[in-house]
């Protein structure tokens, strides 16, 4: 946590070095998961310089400066709707081999991991796309940037209810959307009569 | 138990780790915004500003000790003015000096190994806008806003180089005199990013609005082609400005924020309780006028000094709210924009995410009408809604000075269209230009649009396609997207048009197309 910066503004260019190694990584990951690699490198890359020239107006009485990284990173991928969209409606046709299953420790098994893989990130990929830009991009933020809902309003200059609402909603409709998932089994309930 | 956030968290999470490339990439960007940040330096507190040349040299010219030297000018300045005085404020005009304009290299024109020729009319592409400087930064200048006062003079507002696609950093300007065959690069007054499109009386007197130092409003004038500028701090109380349009040199009309604060780009522009100003002595002073409470105007045209129409939004939104983007705020005005009367909104579209009117005389207006349909969930910011949604766009037309509209539905080979941008040099011919839903493919790059610039010479009652091959391969420099799209567009004569590709992240260039010369 930058507590050091918490309390002040980014004053010094050596500040924001620190900056950069703690927070590139995440906000990477937040831009790679939604827009893909390829796009990824060049936004993030962009979040950060952005950061850099605006560093004299971040105000930390206004929020944390990792929502304030997000804000200007959901900005930017912002102006990328349409990839995202196209990805993740790409994602929802095509069974994926997804090497991410090995960090979920229930699946031992390499093949079931694929399998499990090849069913479910379609099945993701399918409900994310089928939300609303808003509520993608506070369930993202939560999800991949654990932005608290006070980060998130921050993040997104909205109400903290707002956020708060807009992401319990969220969730709500990204439950309806994956249905039949049993998430104590991690699989859906239909592959069981398969 | 596991929830959906977990789900989530699994959830590509192979794709989400950075590789060398992507931590390398984002270092080269910050090197280049602080390379910027140290060559931005002087010229503050409200001295004449002067550019030392030397910053415009490519940089392999320049001199380890002079870099040296930059470098710990640059930590000294950044901390007597970043830590001690805080950024940099104007207090009165700040006069540049004339600065002769850099010809951009000839190698970075498209060579004759992708040619885009249009596969209807006769439009081709003429040009990249390409910068040695901004290629060494590993990012192009965006297109940005285009202004062509002639069919001979154009004008780019660009973006930071290391900034490709943030539409806050427009920090770059390009000139042709050539009709956007060739183009080069003038300096902008150090700190100042544009907050407008330029809008120019003459070929050579244009004025725009602008930050300095990303926090103080300034209004920024010049009689010489963007040579030399004059920068003046705009009245307190008074935000950026968002829109201008010059009728003479010192006569400006336009929109800005209520609020002194600047504003991010998105939700918070779009909410921006603009105001409208005018002023009549080249920036000197200025007359704002509010619009009706609750309303948020996003574009406006005075095509005579009395006579302007309005479009923008109704902003007063309860919580957990969003924009309503299909229903909009139609205002006309016949007493120069002092006060102003709210007609009924027309049915069947609303103003959409980018609303654009644009009256050639106090009788004909057009105007981009947004339309969603079927959508799981609508209104969320004109962006993507559900997976059943359908968005396009409709041109609207008055002939009663902006009372009543008939909108025109284009037609269906150009499915989808999402209009960005539309001028009408005349009363029945106007250009519409942007997107459509023809998946293109150039190399490896897919894009579910294609470029599309639309023209009706009936006002609306018939529309031709115009559209525009793509190359091959991506050439160097850019990305293929860079093809797909139409972000402005500008016809300083009927038959005189020029036309600028959007950039893509990591382009260092962006297509020009025109119809003329």
């Amino acid at each position: 946590m930058d507590v050091k910066r918490a309390h002040g503004a980014i004053a010094a260019a050596e500040d924001f070095e620190a900056v950069f190694r703690e927070h590139f990584a995440p906000v990477y990951g937040f831009i790679a998961g939604r827009v893909g690699k390829a796009l990824a490198e060049d936004l993030a890359a962009e979040v950060f310089a952005t950061a850099y020239r605006r560093r004299a107006t971040y105000r930390p009485d206004r929020g944390s400066l990792r929502s304030w990284l997000y804000g200007i990173a959901a900005n930017v991928v912002r102006g990328h709707w349409r990839d995202e969209q196209q990805l993740l409606e790409l994602d929802a046709r095509i069974a994926r081999d997804s090497p991410g299953l090995a960090q979920a420790p229930q699946f031992a098994d390499a093949a079931d991991e694929r399998v499990i893989a090849a069913t479910l990130a379609p099945r993701i990929a399918g409900a994310l796309a089928a939300l609303s830009r808003d509520q993608r991009e506070v369930l993202l933020l939560h999800a991949w940037g654990d932005l608290s809902h006070e980060e998130i309003a921050a993040a997104l200059g909205i109400a903290q209810g707002t956020a708060r609402s807009r992401l319990s909603r969220a969730r709500a409709a990204l439950r309806a959307l994956l249905g039949d998932f049993d998430f104590d089994q991690w699989t859906f309930r239909e592959q069981d009569h398969a | 138990m596991p929830d959906e956030i977990e789900l989530l968290r699994w959830f590509r999470a192979d794709a989400r780790e950075p590789d060398d490339a992507a931590w390398n990439r984002a270092r080269t960007a910050l090197a280049a915004a602080r390379t910027d940040a140290r060559t931005d330096e002087p010229g503050a507190h409200g001295a004449p500003g002067r550019w030392h040349r030397s910053s415009w040299r490519p940089p392999g010219r320049r001199v380890v000790l002079s870099t040296a030297v930059a470098v710990v000018a640059a930590v000294v300045a950044a901390l007597i003015v970043g830590v001690i005085q805080g950024p940099p404020t104007l207090t009165g005009p700040l006069i540049t000096s004339w600065n002769p304009a850099r010809p951009l290299p000839a190698s970075a024109r498209p060579a004759t190994a992708h040619p885009a020729t249009a596969r209807s009319g006769t439009w081709r592409l003429m040009s990249y806008l390409v910068a040695r400087g901004w290629q060494e930064n590993t990012a192009g200048p965006e297109p940005g806003w285009l202004t062509c006062p002639t069919a001979a003079t154009c004008y780019v507002e660009g973006d930071n180089s290391t900034s490709p696609s943030g539409p806050a950093d427009m920090s770059s300007f390009y000139v042709s005199t050539d009709g956007a065959q060739t183009w080069s690069v003038l300096p902008v007054p150090g700190g100042v990013t544009f907050t407008s499109a330029l809008s120019c009386a003459s070929a050579a007197d244009c004025a725009a609005g602008g930050l300095y130092y990303g926090h103080q409003a300034v209004f920024l004038t010049t009689a010489t082609g963007g040579h030399s500028w004059t920068v003046r701090p705009l009245p307190a109380g008074l935000g950026q400005i968002l829109s201008l349009r010059c009728v003479t040199a010192a006569t400006c009309r336009g929109l800005a924020s209520a609020s002194g604060k600047p504003l991010a780009p998105g939700f918070e522009m779009l909410l921006s309780h603009s105001r409208f100003i005018i002023t009549s002595d080249g920036g000197r002073h200025f007359t704002s006028r509010s619009f009706p409470a609750g309303v948020s105007v996003q574009t406006v045209s005075c095509p005579t000094a009395v006579h302007c129409v309005a479009v923008g939004l109704y902003s007063k939104l309860g919580p957990g709210q969003t924009p309503d983007l299909d229903h909009g705020v139609l205002l006309t005005s016949d007493d120069g924009g002092m006060s102003w009367r709210q007609r009924a909104w027309p049915n069947g579209y609303g103003p959409g995410v980018f609303p654009d009117v644009t009256c050639v005389d106090a009788s004909h207006c057009a105007m981009i009408g947004f339309v969603e349909r079927n959508g799981t969930e609508g209104n969320q910011v004109g962006y993507s809604s559900g997976k059943d949604a359908v968005q396009y766009t409709v041109i609207a037309f008055s002939s009663d000075g902006g009372a009543t509209w008939t909108a025109s539905t284009l037609p269906h080979t150009i499915p989808y269209p999402m209009i960005d941008t539309l001028t009408c040099p005349t009363t029945r011919t106007c250009y519409a230009a942007g997107s459509d839903l023809i998946a293109q493919r150039i190399g490896n790059t897919y894009n579910a649009g294609s470029s599309v610039v639309a023209i009706t010479r009936d006002a609306g009652r018939t529309w031709q396609r115009i559209t525009f091959a793509v190359p091959a391969k991506v050439p160097g420099g850019m990305q293929g997207d860079s093809f797909m799209d139409i972000s402005q567009i500008q016809c300083p004569q009927p038959s005189a048009c020029i036309a600028i590709g959007v950039s893509d992240q990591g382009s260092t260039s962006t297509p020009i197309y025109t119809n003329h010369g």
